[in-house]
């Protein structure tokens, strides 16, 4: 069977870099599939679950953050802010990052005078703690 | 040969400056590892989004966007990146000697208070100043990086350029000047910064198909290059902050081990002093004795 390589690039480091044979990434226009020889692609991803089936057969789910996705010479390329993989995902933990982060955020808006780059960063907790939960949820 | 005393008092006081430069070493060391970490991990990622951006560049043919756009330079922005506090070796002096090598007028933004104290002294024009936190968070370069942007499209600047020292490893560290707007020649920044960031990032994909875009060509290039300039500066304050941390933990060990040499060959002074002292008054008393029997 063909594969294709998977990166997953953050600002953390590469998060994964393997030859896998299919990958569903969600885009901002709907979940994709991607198998080898895809042909070459720019896209936009939202935060959401990715969806890895490696050469072998078995399945793995990553909660990944908003980015850009790119297929190019049989690879896919992900940049994205953050990628957890689901057996990482502490799901208490990310309830309460995500419950400290909503809550700075609702005082971010009774006080408007706040850093609008610290209100996105929060927005981007958020974001993806509601991803991790969406992608832990789906493996009980 | 110096009195005894003035010898103890030089021992004592080398020793206290020892004292104070193995502690900012040690400093230096602890967040010399975590500079370092952050700049090294953060390089697939700025090389990686460079290379989508050509991607997109390259395959999608013809496109409207201010960065694109190549207009004759009559001022240069440069962004000069350097340290706050000094005692890091030779690192600020040999970045500023590159600034002497900018041709033509040009303006500057600075971070780090010692590239505004050596710009306003030498007679440059500085438009802004900014400062970072040791442990540089991309909240706090998007407002240097935003500033020039501003100051590009409204015409303040014609190019922005970013002057950093490249981190190469706790050595070695290398002033370089990298142009980021105009995008016109982004095939060639591609190439330094694949040769500067390494080739860790992705590797090289020959592909000659035609790309698809979704949503659409237009909404990639709407969020893209911004954002590629922001990484950029970004990943560059890091290098930066790698170097200095490095610098100053080189520069305080080696004043640390000069303190310790030194320290060792004024206790030997001390000694011959002394024992100098010692025998003097032996041959007194010897004298003494002989002329009294």
């Amino acid at each position: 069977m063909s594969s294709l390589t998977l990166e997953i690039i953050t600002p953390e480091g590469v998060a994964f870099r393997e030859s896998v044979s299919a990958v569903a990434v969600p885009t901002t226009e709907g979940e994709i599939g991607v198998l080898a020889h895809h042909i070459p692609l720019l896209t936009l991803i939202r935060a959401g679950e990715l969806h890895v089936t490696r050469t072998g057969g078995q399945k793995e789910y990553l909660a990944v953050d908003r980015g850009f996705a790119r297929v190019l010479g049989n690879t896919l390329s992900i940049l994205t802010e953050a990628a957890i993989h689901v057996n990482d995902i502490d799901i208490e933990k990310v309830a309460e990052a995500q419950k400290r982060a909503e809550a700075a955020l609702q005082e971010a808006q009774a006080h408007p005078q706040m850093d609008p780059a610290e209100v996105e960063k929060l927005e981007a907790i958020v974001r993806f703690a509601l991803a991790q939960r969406l992608v832990k949820k789906k493996q009980y | 040969m110096k009195g005894i005393r003035e010898i103890r008092q030089r021992i004592k006081s080398v020793k206290g400056t020892a004292q104070i430069t193995r502690a900012m070493q040690l400093v230096a060391a602890s967040k010399m590892k975590r500079a370092q970490a952050a700049a090294l991990l953060g390089r697939p990622y700025a090389l990686l989004m460079a290379e989508i951006l050509v991607s997109l560049l390259e395959k999608a043919g013809d496109m409207q966007h201010p960065f694109l756009q190549g207009r004759p330079v009559v001022t240069r922005g440069v962004l000069v990146v350097a340290t706050d506090k000094g005692l890091c070796g030779g690192l600020n002096t040999n970045l500023f000697r590159h600034v002497v090598d900018v041709q033509g007028p040009a303006r500057y933004v600075t971070i780090g208070r010692k590239a505004t104290q050596f710009l306003s002294r030498t007679g440059h024009e500085v438009m802004a100043e900014f400062s970072v936190t040791d442990h540089a968070a991309f909240a706090e370069v998007r407002s240097p990086a935003e500033y020039l942007i501003r100051a590009y499209l409204e015409g303040k600047v014609d190019t922005v350029e970013v002057l950093y020292t490249r981190f190469i490893n706790t050595l070695r560290q290398e002033p370089c000047l990298q142009p980021i707007l105009p995008l016109t020649s982004l095939a060639e920044t591609l190439e330094t910064l694949r040769h500067r960031l390494g080739k860790d990032g992705a590797a090289l994909h020959a592909d000659t198909r035609e790309m698809a875009f979704e949503p659409n060509a237009n909404a990639l290039l709407a969020a893209l290059p911004e954002l590629f300039v922001k990484q950029e500066v970004y990943q560059m304050v890091l290098e930066s902050k790698a170097s200095e941390h490095s610098a100053r933990m080189v520069a305080m060990k080696s004043a640390t081990d000069n303190a310790k040499n030194l320290v060792d060959s004024l206790t030997l002074e001390y000694n011959k002093a002394r024992q100098a002292g010692i025998t003097q008054e032996i041959l007194e008393i010897a004298a003494s004795t002989l002329q009294s029997a």
